[in-house]
């Protein structure tokens, strides 16, 4: 299947949609240099998720060096015809690091691990096809 | 509940804000919205997802959209990979 995406007009970002839980949708950029999966924590605690729903921490390489974070599990989770369940995605303040975007994360490889995929930058599409 | 707008006034009523909508229409593209009831607004994003948290129960469908533009000022480039242990 083939979707469509749009570019975030000054950066070039790919932005994509992606359902959390089946009822938020949630703008963010498809990053496929990024192994996992990250959503700012303002966004993740409007979804209703607590400090205490956190099952562990890792540590990221980021922007300003090397940080602990928090890892939740959702429930659904689901973009480009895709849903994963109980999908570990890693959490991060992306306010309070400066970090000032319309959207609410970055979609990783771990999301599209195991599936075949292509990005068309021409047509702006992203097509699945496994 | 409140009323349905459309984008344009919403952007109108709420400039350069993030804005907490229930039942949203999306376009085509599943990205841009078309239209949804206003359930909370602020400049400030925190705001916004703490205290519109309590205000979405009575919806089937929750989107978080900004209606002004960033301008980032920097590059962005790769983070956010996790650390092999």
């Amino acid at each position: 299947m083939t979707y469509k995406f749009k570019r975030e007009p000054e950066s070039g970002l790919i932005l994509i949609n992606i359902e959390i839980d089946k009822k938020y949708e949630l703008k963010m950029i498809l990053d496929t240099g990024a192994t996992n999966t990250t959503i700012d924590s303002n966004a993740l605690y409007l979804l209703g998720y607590d400090l205490k729903d956190c099952i562990g921490t890792v540590e990221i390489e980021t922007a300003n060096g090397i940080i602990e974070t928090e890892v939740f599990e959702i429930n659904s989770f689901s973009s480009v015809g895709i849903e994963k369940e109980k999908f570990e995605i890693q959490v991060y303040d992306f306010i309070a690091h400066g970090i000032f975007s319309d959207y609410n994360g970055l979609l990783g490889l771990d999301f599209l691990e195991g599936k075949k995929f292509c990005i068309d930058t021409n047509e702006n599409t992203i097509t699945i096809t496994k | 509940m409140g009323q349905l707008m459309n984008i344009a006034d919403i952007k109108a009523l709420y400039p350069d804000e993030w804005v907490l909508l229930g039942n949203p229409i999306m376009d085509e593209s599943e990205i841009d919205v078309l239209s949804g009831i206003p359930l909370f607004h602020s400049k400030d994003k925190k705001e916004v997802c703490y205290i519109g948290r309590g205000k979405t129960s009575n919806f089937d469908k929750i989107t978080l959209i900004y209606t002004g533009i960033f301008r980032p000022k920097r590059k962005i480039t790769g983070i956010f990979n996790r650390i092999a242990k």
